[in-house]
């Protein structure tokens, strides 16, 4: 019943991207845990976080991602949100999440504005 | 504290009435609460609300119904939550209600947010944001007792 959550990992150190797919809930903590693993291993020093397929997100899920956010911090590993629809945005924003990881409208925007290579 | 027979009161805002009411009844699984959110956003639609209300309704709705699957109902896929969707004339009522009374054991709803950091720093469980998320989202929020189990009752108004 619920849409599996896919991730895919690409472009080049230091600045990856995670390509999201499907449902971020609790059932897609694995495959996050596993694509931003795969990007630390790829010696990312960044990761844009891309929910442009997302169409659902519940808390459970964003508390799988707050997790994920936790150790990055640990390794300083920097993460920043790209794509998000209005409402999610919205929801993040309350949920504070903004002030650790900043969204941005596109990939683009990111690489400008964070002055990414 | 109007005259009672001043012109105003005597031609009151007509006080707002059911137009309809909508029953599901969900088996206690992740992932049906996605049924929940369907309904949410066709109700919230016919009573009027605007798309990013429709869309607040829902989340709220899914948060709510997970709340009441898991805490109230354990994952039991025998219990059943049951959401009742009550379109108004003033907007969406929806009531949320679990078997076991899972919402008595949360803490009186506010919109205060869990400490971020605290959470991403590992010494707070990450989790428990629903109530926090449905109590941002909508107008009214309360938690009244039910004969069966407890009832999580939310109302967005029709702007």
């Amino acid at each position: 019943m619920e849409d599996e959550l896919r991730a895919a990992v690409r472009g080049t150190a230091p600045t990856l991207v995670v390509d999201l797919h499907g449902a971020l809930t609790t059932l897609g903590s694995e495959v996050l845990e596993t694509a931003l693993e795969d990007a630390r291993r790829l010696a990312a020093h960044t990761v844009l976080l891309n929910f442009h397929d997302v169409d659902y997100i519940n808390s459970a899920g964003v508390a799988v991602l707050i997790r994920l956010m936790g150790r990055m911090r640990e390794t300083d590993q920097k993460l920043a949100f790209v794509e998000l629809q209005p409402h999610y945005r919205k929801v993040f924003h309350m949920m504070g999440l903004f002030q650790f990881a900043p969204v941005f409208d596109s990939e683009r925007e990111a690489i400008e504005t964070l002055q990414l290579s | 504290m109007s005259d009672a027979t001043s012109p105003a009161s005597a031609q009151p805002h007509s006080a707002p009435s059911v137009v309809a009411r909508t029953e599901l009844l969900l088996p206690s699984i992740v992932g049906w609460e996605r049924v929940a959110m369907q309904a949410a956003s066709a109700t919230a639609r016919l009573a009027g609300l605007p798309v990013d209300r429709v869309e607040d309704v829902q989340t709220a709705v899914c948060e709510a119904t997970l709340n009441a699957m898991e805490h109230g109902n354990g994952f039991d896929a025998h219990r059943l939550v049951r959401v009742l969707f009550v379109t108004r004339t003033d907007g969406l009522e929806v009531q949320v209600e679990d078997e076991r009374h899972a919402f008595f054991h949360i803490p009186p709803p506010s919109a205060q947010a869990p400490k971020l950091v605290d959470r991403l720093a590992g010494s707070q469980d990450a989790r428990g944001w629903g109530l926090f998320l449905i109590c941002s989202l909508m107008d009214e929020v309360e938690v009244v007792n039910a004969g069966r189990g407890a009832v999580l009752r939310m109302f967005a108004r029709r702007l």
